[in-house]
């Protein structure tokens, strides 16, 4: 057996270390399970060394004998001074390096030696080799240094034999990456580089630190901007409601007892929705897009060039940013593999090749198919009451719970129909109808009375649909099973029933179409049953074809149909085979 | 056959054995003994022969039994293994979940325990709010200067209308510093036990720092207050607490840091 190579994902803030083992990526958790070490380095009052969480948590009593952010100064000629003594920044990396590989050998048992380590797409060669300098202090042979948007690269597909150019998205907790990558014959290749040094996640936090304790002085005449407690919860409080309206429109913040206003308690209760979030950081994604742009530009691309984006980093959870990025370049990102930990993942890919090891991308369980609801909006410019809103997306990894806020059309309305689909065409009726419910007695408001549709999807594919009227709380449940394997025929007939019945048509009576329709069940069949097994590009072909085979069959269009089966025909050959 | 001719044949046979005479015998003896041996001879070469193919044989199965066995063993400690990685993820799988759910009640824990350290409500949500004429302050106030003039003299109505005065007097704090009291003993019977820290000096491994505060009475580096608890579970850091910690003031003209931006 070939040596074993980790890979590392040197921080600026946080550092991974990965390896590659029954054929999958695995990131390496110290003894208490942690497998996020903040990069910080300390001397303790004893003259101990600490690293990670301990030497963050000495950091705001003793600046002096703590370094972060060393990275920022890799390949620099300065030395950083620690306890009185002074050292290099890669002597500092280093120590961080060390941490990280007796972290490794504590959880698999042996001694590692080889590494490949990951850096910043825009770092010098003076930068290179004091990284790789880094790992040799900590003793480590280094195999390769890597960029970070190649090893994000190599997570989702880790063969690269195709040709593609991809936009790596990298926003992290302090620092905003972007990347054009290019990837060919198994090489792969960053063409430009953009991006911001203090940009980040931490900055949405404080957006909405800074609206509470507005909110706290508007409604309840408190100032509690001094008080340390009060503050590291408000802190604490942000941080989750950010996560949460990841998933929610709104976002309840409740911390009772958090401060005294005239010798009696008060509590901190707002809500946020995810409108007024997206409103208080919207600068900061325009500002990632407009170095988007940069960097398209200085690889001479545009953004219709790009075939693929990959999510990087914990704060690209935020919809908004999915969004921006859908409109700006018309494509999904993909962000299925954990984005604060996908390059360390990448990392350990490329140690696992250079090895010898026969490698994959990392599979993650998604959903096939998008799920969501039918309502009134406009499609191609006119009203229309069944535009399809999706609410769990395509290549979601499951388990999976996601809501949405819709509004009543008519004043008192006392009744709302929720129906449930699964597909991606953006007029529902296209799409396949899983389920439908009413909610009655809903409490007499004018139009505009807010309806939330939450989608809880697990892994045996059972969606849970919940509808409650915000305001009351009034809510009524349907559980939907093996909802990612649905495309049976009597749904396809109710869809092409619908079609037909929109054209004024009558639903032809099954004749000599129907050999061909035996043959496409068979396909499908065959097809879903590859679904969990194929790669993520294969998934979304079949996906693709299933569902064009769908839609064929449901307009009547044999050609399309015919087209559509002989190309599954080719694909399943191939897989099967 | 006639007497005549057996006669003849017994006289031939009889001057036979007459003609081969007491010398003649043993060669005859001996030629026998020859054949014996040398069939003795074939049969023990044919008889090692045949010990050496089944002595092959046996050792063919023998490193067949042995190979299995590898195999078997190999395969036993591949499965041992195999089970002990299994079952040191599932620990740890639980733990986490574990770990997960017990931050989750010391974080409620918290809000109990500001809710015991909040100051008094002056009307509880269940007794009546005095009646609402313009003088009611007043009234409270005199009201408030009569129960410390003349203390338990007080009628039980009046009591209803006034501010609680200590821990025994707000039955409501008294409820919650129970079920507060009640929660401490359910989380160390399941050994998260908080850590205490006030008055010791500050241990990074335990706590953070949140804020520091020049504090001339206590010494350098002990930790002045905790301002979130933290807690071990089984003798691990479950959550690190947040602490100010008092340091002497800064020597003057010294900026050297550890961060660099």
């Amino acid at each position: 057996m070939s040596e074993e190579i980790v890979g590392i994902d040197l921080g600026t803030t946080n550092s991974e270390i990965a390896i590659y083992r029954n054929g999958r990526p695995e990131v390496l958790a110290d003894r208490n399970g942690r497998v996020i070490l903040p990069s910080v380095v300390g001397i303790d009052e004893s003259g101990e060394l600490l690293v990670g969480e301990e030497a963050r948590n000495q950091y705001a009593l003793y600046p002096e004998r703590t370094v972060r952010s060393i990275k920022r100064l890799m390949g620099a000629d300065k030395t950083v001074r620690l306890a009185d003594k002074d050292y290099k920044p890669q002597e500092i990396s280093a120590i961080i390096l060390k941490r990280l590989k007796e972290i490794a050998e504590a959880k698999l048992g042996r001694a590692l030696r080889k590494a490949v380590i990951t850096v910043p797409a825009f770092f010098s060669d003076a930068q290179r080799q004091a990284t790789r300098e880094a790992g040799e202090i900590a003793g480590f042979e280094v195999a390769r240094i890597i960029n970070e948007p190649t090893a994000a690269a190599l997570v989702y597909e880790a063969a690269q034999h195709q040709r593609k150019r991809i936009l790596v998205y990298d926003l992290g907790g302090g620092t905003f990456d972007v990347s054009v990558v290019r990837v060919e014959e198994g090489v792969v290749e960053v063409i430009s580089s953009h991006g911001n040094n203090h940009l980040g996640g931490d900055d949405f936090d404080h957006k909405i630190v800074e609206h509470i304790l507005e909110h706290l002085k508007l409604k309840q005449a408190l100032d509690v901007s001094g008080d340390a407690r009060a503050m590291a919860r408000i802190q604490r409080a942000a941080e989750a409601a950010k996560k949460q309206l990841s998933d929610e429109p709104y976002a309840r913040i409740e911390e009772e007892y958090i401060a005294e206003s005239e010798g009696k308690p008060a509590h901190l209760a707002l809500e946020l929705s995810r409108l007024d979030y997206e409103e208080m950081i919207s600068h900061f994604v325009e500002e990632t897009l407009s170095a988007i742009h940069a960097a398209l530009e200085s690889a001479s691309m545009t953004s219709s060039q790009i075939d693929e984006i990959l999510l990087v980093g914990g704060a690209t959870r935020t919809p908004m940013i999915r969004r921006r990025l859908h409109e700006v370049f018309g494509i999904e990102a993909r962000g299925e593999v954990d984005p604060d930990l996908c390059v360390a993942m990448g990392a350990s890919i490329q140690g696992a090749a250079i090895a010898g090891e026969e490698v994959s991308a990392v599979l993650v369980d998604v959903t096939p198919y998008s799920f969501g609801t039918s309502a009134l909006s406009e499609l191609n410019g006119e009203l229309y009451p069944y535009c399809y809103v999706p609410i769990i997306k395509r290549n979601t990894p499951i388990p999976v719970r996601k809501s949405d806020a819709f509004q009543t059309v008519r004043d008192n309305q006392e009744c709302v129909e929720i129906h449930i689909y699964q597909g991606e065409h953006e007029d529902a009726l296209e799409n396949i109808e899983i389920g439908e419910f009413r909610v009655e007695g809903l409490s007499k408001a004018p139009a505009g009375n807010l309806i939330l549709i939450d989608l809880s999807l697990d892994r045996d594919g059972i969606l849970h649909v919940s509808a409650k009227e915000k305001a009351t709380g009034l809510e009524r449940t349907i559980t939907i099973d093996k909802a990612t394997s649905r495309l049976e025929k009597d749904a396809l007939d109710s869809a092409r029933e619908r079609i037909n019945a929109l054209f004024g048509e009558e639903t032809p009576a099954p004749g000599e179409d129907a050999a061909i329709e035996g043959e496409a069940e068979g396909l499908i069949a065959r097809a879903r049953a590859l679904l969990d097994t194929a790669t993520a590009e294969d998934r979304d072909e079949l996906v693709d074809l299933i569902e064009s085979i769908g839609e064929a069959q449901a307009t009547g269009d044999a050609a399309a149909a015919a087209e559509a089966i002989d190309r599954l025909t080719d694909l399943l050959f191939y897989l099967e085979s | 056959m006639d007497q005549a001719t057996k006669d003849a044949l017994l006289d031939r046979f009889r001057s036979y054995l007459e003609g081969l005479g007491d010398d003649a015998e043993e060669p005859a003896h001996l030629d026998g003994e020859t054949a014996d041996l040398h069939s003795v001879f074939v049969e023990i070469a044919a008889l090692r022969n045949e010990a050496r193919a089944q002595s092959r044989l046996t050792k063919e199965a023998f490193d067949q039994f042995r190979g299995v066995f590898d195999t078997l063993r190999a395969n036993g400690a591949a499965l041992e293994r195999e089970l002990g990685e299994a079952k040191a993820r599932e620990k740890e799988q639980s733990r986490a979940l574990l770990r997960s759910l017990l931050l989750d009640i010391v974080d409620i824990r918290d809000r109990l325990a500001a809710a015991v350290e909040s100051p008094p409500s002056a009307a509880p949500r269940s007794r009546r709010l005095p009646p609402p004429t313009p003088d009611a302050e007043d009234q409270m106030h005199r009201l408030g200067e009569k129960r410390a003039k003349t203390p338990g003299k007080l009628s039980a109505w009046l009591r209803r209308w006034l501010p609680p005065e200590t821990e025994e007097d707000d039955p409501w704090r008294e409820g919650l510093a129970m079920t507060l009291r009640r929660l401490d003993q359910v989380l160390a019977a399941r050994r998260v036990l908080p850590i205490a820290l006030v008055g010791k000096p500050f241990q990074p491994a335990l706590a953070r720092a949140v804020s520091v505060v020049e504090d001339e009475t206590a010494a350098d580096g002990v930790v002045t207050v905790v301002l979130r608890m933290g807690f071990t579970f089984e003798e691990e850091v479950l959550r690190p607490a947040e602490v100010t910690v008092a340091k002497r003031p800064p020597i003057a003209g010294r900026s050297d840091q550890g961060e660099y931006r």
